[in-house]
């Protein structure tokens, strides 16, 4: 109970106002970030959509019931009247059936059916592949994303259609979770998407490089991986006088398909995300998720 | 302040006791001596090895058919876009068994299969089920479209109706568990 009224007592989500602050940095000359932001870093060796969502806290789940229950409350009042006409619909076909279908019953919205977007995609960000905050001479891009303090869920890489859906891959078998905090810059390392896998593309097999063969074949090695930033990973000398701390991360997972894509896992990381079987383990500690 | 705390904590609470409410009215477990499966020891032909991506069975020994109806109904979940509306939490309930989670990627993906055509979506399905069902241990055998075709379904711009759907899968899942395999594993 204790734990309970301690994640209680987390922070609701930003105001509106805030969540203008809240950008990609953009690669400019010179780099001004505010010392009292949350900023998440992570690169990736080719340019590409990478997407993690915050997890929300019990504030903003509390706020979220309401606004949900109020859309259900209102889909329900306009179905109250299309139920009303459609009945006198089917009474007008059933006089004079001739030459018409039967007109189909609207489908009455319940919190089960709701077409109302799930609080984690209201909570997602995404980085990549525009926006790029640097550019090494090897062609790794940088990304610098001033975000809103909490815990961070890497979940996929997602181009997302405006109205509704999307491509891509999700980690939602297994995935890491880190948090950002006020006042720093959590390096999250390189993250490497591949589009596809042996699944998708056998002959993708022909191509990798031969020490992945078996781990692609098997599925080892998944459509993403991270590799940890050590603190040896180069940092843009623009940042150089602000804190950079390199994430620390524990398992989490699974999530759901929100948009419907391919699903995957993270590749597993030495000490720190294993699998048994579809388990996922938290090394440092013992399986996660349920 | 305080009083905020104690409603958000009991929102969480309620959150939970709804998740178990939910987990409740999941799909029954049917009886697997009522479901008839055809015989999938059936021979091959040449014609159609070329075909086992697509047609094809689960199985994984030592397997109980709840547990195999609750991996199939699992991934079943992913590949369809299933999804509870509130959120991630790492809850002891699995939460593809929710219906609440109809819509999300569900619904979404009908915009995607207008784009790139139903055919691409009855493979992103495949995929999909043949990366989890991996995952979670079950190989694969090969069989002939006509038996296949017996248990299983594909799905691409037409949903296929719950209650068939409940059906095939638990057929899937008794081949699963309790069908001495025969023939070669395929890879994943």
């Amino acid at each position: 109970m204790i734990m309970l009224m301690a994640m209680a007592l987390a922070a609701a989500g930003p105001t509106k106002e805030e969540t203008k602050l809240l950008r990609p940095i953009k690669d400019t000359p010179t780099v001004q970030l505010d010392l009292n932001g949350a900023y998440i870093l992570l690169r990736s060796p080719a340019p590409a959509a990478i997407n993690l969502f915050r997890l929300a806290t019990p504030p903003e789940v509390e706020d979220y019931r309401a606004r949900r229950s109020q859309a259900l409350t209102k889909a329900h009042a306009k179905w109250v009247k299309q139920h009303a006409l459609w009945k006198q619909d089917l009474q007008d076909w059933k006089d004079n059936p001739v030459g018409k279908q039967a007109p189909e019953e609207p489908l009455e919205p319940t919190d089960g059916n709701l077409d109302f977007a799930p609080l984690d995609q209201e909570n997602l960000l995404g980085f990549g592949p525009l926006n790029r905050f640097a550019k090494d001479s090897e062609g790794t891009s940088t990304y610098l994303q001033r975000v809103w303090p909490g815990r961070y869920v890497l979940y996929g890489s997602i181009f997302i259609n405006p109205n509704g859906g999307g491509t891509g891959v999700c980690v939602c078998m297994g995935t890491v979770a880190f948090d950002a905090k006020a006042g720093e810059i959590t390096d999250v390392g390189s993250v490497m998407v591949s589009a596809t896998d042996a699944l998708i593309y056998p002959r993708m097999l022909e191509k990798a490089k031969p020490e992945d063969v078996e781990g692609l074949r098997s599925g080892a090695i998944t459509m993403m991986r991270l590799t940890p930033s050590s603190g040896t990973m180069p940092v843009d000398p623009r940042l150089a006088s602000y804190k950079i701390v390199p994430a620390t991360y524990r398992a989490a997972g699974p999530v759901p398909n929100y948009y419907g894509v391919q699903v995957d896992r993270l590749t597993a990381i030495p000490g720190v995300l294993a699998y048994d079987r579809d388990k996922i383990v938290d090394v440092a500690s013992g399986p996660a998720g349920h | 302040m305080r009083l905020a705390a104690v409603l958000a904590v009991l929102a969480c609470c309620a959150q939970w006791a709804e998740a178990a409410t939910d987990a409740a009215n999941a799909p029954n477990v049917p009886d697997p001596a009522k479901l008839e499966l055809p015989d999938l020891s059936a021979p091959t032909s040449a014609g159609d090895e070329g075909d086992f991506d697509k047609y094809f069975y689960f199985h994984r020994a030592e397997t109980t058919f709840e547990q195999a109806l609750a991996d199939i109904r699992e991934c079943d979940g992913y590949a369809r876009g299933l999804a509870s509306p509130y959120g991630y939490q790492e809850a002891p309930y699995p939460y593809t068994y929710t219906m609440a989670g109809a819509i999300g990627g569900a619904i979404a993906n009908m915009l995607v299969a207008a784009i790139f055509g139903s055919a691409e979506l009855r493979k992103a399905r495949r995929t999909n089920m043949r990366r989890c069902m991996n995952y979670k241990g079950y190989d694969r055998y090969g069989l002939n479209k006509d038996v296949w075709q017996k248990f299983n379904f594909e799905e691409g711009l037409n949903r296929v109706d719950e209650d068939d759907r409940q059906l095939m899968l638990a057929k899937q899942a008794k081949a699963a568990a309790m069908i001495q395999p025969v023939g070669r594993i395929l890879g994943r």
